[in-house]
């Protein structure tokens, strides 16, 4: 940041999209840039949720879902690539993180045929829910896009469970997230558990319960259950789609396994730390050396 | 209401004669086109063509492996010889490389609108004609099931007599995709020319030519007829940020209805038998994005509320049977055969706002998406040789003419009536 230059503008732009909503500040030189930035990347988030939401009839998710326990079915390129990571992210996490979880019927495969680029189940019941994905992913794409136009400082977010920062603020400081549990209220002041500062990292935070929810959105894909009791994870990582993942998987392991499965894979990588409240007072617990 | 498209899922064992594609033009609407392309079976995108290489690199990504990256088209098409060609391009390059591809023995799918202008949109159906071969133009609302419910929902009656439609795509933002160079870089005009093609009137016909082309086609379908008359005003009200194009459009089409306004399917004849007119409001802001992209269908007996994923049918108040009075019937008892029926309670009404609506038939579409719809049609038509696409020249050349002559009323400032074509 040049001392005697024009001071930085910052830009703020947000849009509804996978049942949620998605904030974007943008800092740089030219508001105009900015903007139109902000609008590709806006649009960009949308074309994800087009991509990948199972309740639009008219995305490629769906497409897949109606069809692929009769016959395979070709699918454009992303979702291929999309379901192949997500294929890979299931072994590498023990199964925890699994896009085919499903509580209400029997664990399937999802079959990919690389020469063909085909998608196929074997169960007529499964079906693909990216809900602990999609939102990483498009913050990915996001970060791409802003790369392509040259704006290297952001703090964007979807629904705040995943937030990405890149640089600094319009005043020059870093970015800074505090880390709420999910059964604390949206405005207790000071019932942050901890802070992170993101230069480059995502973090993402998993809850069982959101505040005022009987039943977890979340699935155990070993056990075909959804989750229960209270409790949170949240992983700092270098892409948003990681922390979303890792979030996700260590949640549905268990404090005891994901601690664990921390020690022998996270390296420098990324980081995990858990919330839960059963001592009576939430607090947060790192499991290694935050990045 | 559920209605299922018209796309057939293709069983592998199928094996559907395979059919060499190129696509022209990968920018944003290119790549949508692409994407869908690349999930069609028995597609083979053989080639991808663009002038500017970040978006070349995006479609060949998007093609996948089997597609050969271009910069200029004509070459691809010496190499390649491909049965059909995508075209996805700015508005003032339509005729000459939909031409071309003609020339090159290709079938043409072109992105709306189809022309730049009225008199490249009547050659063009010269040229479609004489070649033989299949064209179709992309306003993919007519490959939508919503779309295609209320058109036969108007032509069979259910609405009355049409006296209005009110359309209109609204939406909060400039309009511009961004720049990789900041402006006081010596190559920021060139990039802001070729990637906001949109604004600038040498290569754009702006928010009739991009927006409103869809929505026109939608009324013109509808109707069934063209608008004999166009009054409109547009302006530069809000995004004066060197753009040349209007930010700001309202149109009042008038359509001059038969005397009797007969459905091609069943026959049903809906009207009073006189000749009357069908007023089309049409307006695009870049400001306000309330009630977004949507059109209203105003007839005596109901209304259309349709968007692209959802439709809703009013019926009017008038013709709701859940009125007090009753017909007296003949019965002897006192009581019986009362025409009303009076408590002392006034019957209380809603003061919402939106209470006179009534609860809605509702037009959902519950499989598959219009963009590729429209392509999986145009596959067809091409395997199957059929020139009656769903959107062929002769739709292309109405819709350019009652686009362009909204933005030339907007200039002149005066009434402008149907290009004699």
């Amino acid at each position: 940041m040049s001392e005697c230059g024009p001071s930085p503008v910052e830009v703020f732009h947000a849009c509804d999209a996978m049942a949620t909503r998605f904030e974007i500040c943008l800092v740089g030189d030219e508001r105009e840039h900015l903007d139109a930035v902000a609008n590709a990347a806006l649009e960009e988030i949308a074309r994800i949720e087009r991509l990948l939401s199972r309740f639009d009839p008219r995305s490629e998710v769906s497409r897949v879902n109606r069809h692929a326990a009769m016959e395979p079915v070709l699918v454009d390129v992303e979702l291929f690539e999309i379901l192949r990571c997500c294929l890979e992210w299931r072994n590498r996490t023990e199964g925890f993180f699994d896009v085919t979880a499903d509580a209400d019927s029997q664990r399937g495969e999802l079959l990919l045929d690389e020469r063909s680029r085909t998608a196929r189940f074997t169960n007529g019941a499964m079906r693909l829910d990216f809900g602990a994905f999609g939102k990483g992913y498009a913050l990915d794409c996001v970060v791409e896009l802003l790369g392509e136009y040259s704006v290297g400082r952001a703090l964007i977010h979807g629904g705040t469970s995943s937030v990405l920062g890149l640089g600094s603020d319009a005043a020059g400081r870093p970015w800074q997230v505090g880390i709420r549990a999910p059964w604390q209220a949206e405005d207790a002041r000071g019932g942050e558990l901890g802070q992170v500062v993101l230069d480059g990292r995502a973090i993402s935070t998993s809850g069982v319960l959101a505040r005022e929810a009987s039943e977890s959105d979340l699935i155990d894909p070993h056990l075909g259950r959804r989750l229960t009791g209270q409790a949170a994870c949240t992983v700092v990582a270098r892409s948003a789609a990681e922390a979303e993942v890792l979030s996700t998987a260590l949640l549905c392991m268990g404090r005891e396994r994901a601690a664990a499965y921390t020690a022998r894979n996270a390296g420098d990588e990324w980081s995990a730390a858990w919330a839960s409240i059963d001592t009576g007072i939430p607090r947060l617990q790192w499991f290694n050396r935050p990045i | 209401m559920a209605i299922v498209a018209g796309t057939q899922q293709l069983r592998a064992a199928d094996k559907p004669e395979p059919i060499d594609v190129v696509v022209i033009g990968a920018g944003g609407r290119g790549s949508d086109l692409l994407r869908s392309l690349s999930t069609i079976p028995g597609v083979n995108i053989t080639g991808v063509c663009d002038n500017y290489p970040p978006h070349l690199a995006r479609g060949a990504k998007y093609a996948g492996d089997t597609a050969k990256p271009f910069d200029d088209y004509r070459r691809m098409f010496d190499e390649l010889r491909p049965r059909a060609v995508v075209i996805a391009v700015p508005l003032v390059a339509h005729y000459a490389i939909t031409c071309d591809a003609l020339d090159a023995d290709c079938d043409v799918f072109c992105e709306k609108t189809m022309c730049y202008s009225v008199d490249e949109a009547r050659q063009l159906v010269r040229r479609v004609e004489s070649s033989g071969r299949v064209f179709q133009v992309g306003l993919q609302r007519r490959a939508n099931p919503i779309y295609q419910q209320a058109a036969a929902m108007v032509q069979a009656g259910m609405l009355g007599q049409i006296t209005a439609i009110k359309s209109q795509w609204h939406r909060n933002n400039n309009w511009r995709r961004p720049v990789p160079a900041p402006r006081s870089d010596p190559a920021w005009s060139q990039l802001e020319r070729k990637l906001n093609w949109r604004l600038y009137r040498e290569s754009s016909g702006g928010l009739m030519a991009e927006l409103g082309s869809h929505q026109m086609d939608v009324a013109n379908w509808i109707l069934g007829c063209a608008p004999w008359r166009v009054m409109a005003s547009g302006g530069i009200d809000y995004w004066r940020d060197g753009r040349d194009v209007n930010d700001n459009v309202f149109c009042i089409y008038e359509y001059a209805m038969p005397a009797r306004f007969v459905s091609a399917n069943n026959g049903v004849m809906v009207g009073d038998g006189t000749e009357h007119t069908v007023r089309v409001t049409y307006s695009s802001l870049c400001n306000n994005a309330y009630e977004g992209a949507s059109e209203l269908v105003m007839g005596t007996a109901g209304t259309l509320y349709l968007t692209s994923n959802k439709g809703l049918m009013f019926r009017e108040k008038s013709t709701d049977p859940a009125g007090r009075l009753v017909q007296r019937g003949t019965g002897g008892e006192a009581d019986e055969g009362a025409s009303v029926i009076t408590s002392g309670k006034t019957l209380k009404l809603s003061n919402s706002p939106w209470a006179h609506r009534g609860e809605p038939i509702e037009i959902d579409n519950l499989d598959g998406d219009d963009t590729r719809d429209e392509l999986v049609s145009f596959i067809d038509h091409v395997r199957r040789r059929d020139p009656k696409t769903i959107c062929d020249v002769h739709e292309g050349l109405r819709d350019t003419c009652t686009v362009l002559m909204a933005n030339e009323a907007m200039d002149r400032g005066t009434a402008v009536d149907y290009p004699a074509v």
